[in-house]
């Protein structure tokens, strides 16, 4: 998991709360690459709500034409 | 020409392109359809329709030529051969599809067909809670997470329902409760431990792993096509029933039958096209894996869901001016702070006891301990802790002996063995800037991409959260009074990494 990592800070990380590209907010990564960490627990039902959230998210988003 | 090009680039243009259409790109699809977005969905594997492409899935075990194994012949070409079985050789990836570099040893697991390693995954689904998200602040490694169980829990909500999980309200702080259809019963074996670890220890809890099957399923699963789980465990050949969840029984049908969905097969993304006037990503370039040809795809908005390994590296292949280190490779974090989980562990023991009780019918699921180690506050000499997953059973054996009828007679008439248990461990590795992934500056595949150099180890912290765990089960296993215990490191490489 990894290598995209969430975070608060673009200098440090490389997605936003919202899985977006801090650099480039049309893309967004919501599978395992965007584990800032990788807990215990068997991890696909976080992507999973991850991705639902920030597909609605980027429809929000969409609607103020955001994106 | 140029109105042919804007045709072209026309027909190729839709609202969202989703990239891959596993576990996490079939619920992308299946929202942004939802609510009526054309969506496009490039998969570079094969088409797997739900249950017309699961060739073995009602097959008996005579039904198979070989009895389950590969022929040597069929192996070959594949350096996953050894754990092929003919049940499930219709996943496995030839090696030819993606040569990547071993800088350091790794494994790394792949499913490249529609529905992606949600085909192949062993359904378990716990939730995290905030001593997960709040790990990397407390303990002072990688950098916060800038969400907490809050803001995911909803979602968490939404998913599950639609997925159907199976389980039980545990009300435990470290693992919060899931919607739960009723869960699969823990055997007598598991039981006997459960009550062991709750008397001897009092914050250590084995519970019924929480799993994608339906066991009462709801009209939102009836609307999916799907049905009850008969508990035939043979769930990695896919299932006819739809009893468990994937992209091809759920999200993926159910984004179809909006009409708006455009599911593209053999479609290998090569990189995100970024325009540097318009400052964002307008599209996407495909390599056609049967034509070759490099098609361009357009959308507004773009969602990378080609699991782990494989979306750092379209990332990094997605170089342009702007971004020359990669699509928003400012920093130079891009594929660095890889991490895994750490199933090096296992322990194994039997129970002398318990000779009136069987077990009957399978379990799809299996028993299992939340982390206990540094969950409240630090507690050992390493950072974060394990789950730990169990299974106990009773097996049967045939005496091999005689000739003739009394041959026949002991291979008919089965005995029950003794009970057997065994656990492994699920540890938490924390991600360091050395381990990482990048692109190989000269070698390319067959599609003319990079391959990928894997460089990622072990640390000192994995070493002693392995030492710890086996010492632990020991100690649980000793205090459940069960024989014959043994614990051991696999020391395997790195990765098994299915996530
Ligand atoms: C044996 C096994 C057991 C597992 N058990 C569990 C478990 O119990 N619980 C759990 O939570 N997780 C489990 N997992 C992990 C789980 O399967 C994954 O976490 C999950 O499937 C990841 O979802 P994903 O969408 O990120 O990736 P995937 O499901 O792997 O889907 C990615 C898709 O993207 C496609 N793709 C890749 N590269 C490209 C490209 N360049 N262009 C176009 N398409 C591309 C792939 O072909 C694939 O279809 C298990 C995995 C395995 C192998
Ligand atoms: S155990 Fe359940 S989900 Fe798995 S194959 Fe059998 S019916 Fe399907």
């Amino acid at each position: 998991m990894g290598g995209v990592r969430m975070g608060k800070n673009p200098s440090t990380s490389l997605l936003n709360e919202w899985n977006q590209l801090h650099a480039c907010k049309n893309v967004f990564v919501t599978d395992g690459a965007c584990m800032t960490s990788t807990g215990t627990q068997n991890p696909t039902l976080t992507f999973m709500a991850l991705t639902a959230r920030a597909a609605n998210h980027a429809m929000d988003e969409w609607k103020k034409l955001n994106l | 020409m140029a109105n042919l090009n804007i045709d072209l680039v026309k027909k190729n243009t839709y609202d969202v392109i989703v990239i891959g259409s596993g576990a996490s790109g079939g619920w992308a699809a299946k929202e942004f359809c939802d609510k009526g977005l054309q969506t496009l969905v490039l998969e570079r594997g094969r088409q797997v329709r739900h249950v017309e492409d699961y060739p073995t899935a009602s097959k008996a075990p005579w039904e198979f030529e070989h009895r389950g194994t590969v022929s040597l012949a069929d192996k070959k070409g594949f350096s996953s051969g050894s754990f092929m079985r003919e049940e499930t050789k219709h996943w496995a990836l030839p090696d030819d599809e993606q040569p990547v570099v071993y800088e350091k040893p790794f494994r790394w697991t792949r499913g490249y067909h529609v529905g992606g390693k949600s085909l192949l995954w062993a359904r378990q689904t716990q939730r995290w809670s905030d001593y997960d998200f709040e790990g990397p602040a407390r303990d002072g490694f990688a950098v916060d997470w800038p969400i907490r169980y809050k803001d995911i829990e909803p979602w968490y909500d939404h998913v599950e329902k639609f997925a159907g999980i199976a389980g039980f309200n545990d009300n435990l702080a470290e693992l919060p409760n899931s919607l739960v259809q009723p869960g699969f019963e823990l055997n007598c074996l598991e039981q006997h431990l459960r009550e062991t670890l709750k008397k001897e220890y009092g914050n250590r809890w084995v519970i019924s792993g929480r799993c994608a099957h339906l066991t009462d399923p709801q009209e939102i699963h009836f609307q999916q096509g799907r049905g009850r789980c008969l508990s035939q465990r043979q769930c990695e050949r896919g299932c006819n029933y739809g009893a468990y969840f994937s992209s091809n029984s759920s999200t993926l049908p159910w984004a179809a039958k909006t009409g708006k969905l455009t599911l593209r097969p053999h479609s290998v993304v090569h990189s995100i096209i970024y325009d540097a006037k318009k400052k964002k990503a307008i599209g996407v370039n495909v390599i056609d894996a049967i034509s070759r040809d490099m098609i361009p795809f357009y959308a507004k908005v773009i969602f990378v869901n080609a699991s782990t390994i494989n979306t750092n590296a379209i990332l990094l292949n997605s170089k342009s001016s702007r971004f020359p280190q990669g699509l928003g490779n400012d920093t130079g974090l891009l594929g660095k702070y890889i991490a895994w989980h750490n199933y090096r562990g296992t322990a194994n023991a039997s129970f002398d006891g318990f000779k009136d009780k069987k077990t009957a019918g399978g379990n799809p699921s299996n028993a299992y301990i939340p982390r206990f180690r540094n969950v409240f506050r630090q507690e050992t000499d390493f950072l974060r802790g394990y789950a730990v997953g169990v299974g106990g059973g009773r097996g049967q054996f045939a005496q091999q002996g005689g000739i003739g009828d009394t041959l026949r007679e002991n291979l008919l008439n089965r005995q029950w063995g003794n009970w057997n248990i065994s656990a492994w461990m699920m540890g938490e590795t924390v991600p360091t800037e050395q381990n990482h992934i990048r692109l190989h500056e000269s070698l390319q595949d067959k599609y003319g991409i990079p391959q990928i150099v894997f460089s990622c180890d072990w640390t000192e912290n994995d070493v002693k959260m392995v030492k710890d765990f086996r010492e632990q089960m020991q100690e649980m296993f000793e205090k459940a009074g069960f024989q014959q215990i043994r614990t051991a490191d696999s020391k395997s490489a790195p990765g098994a990494d299915i996530h």
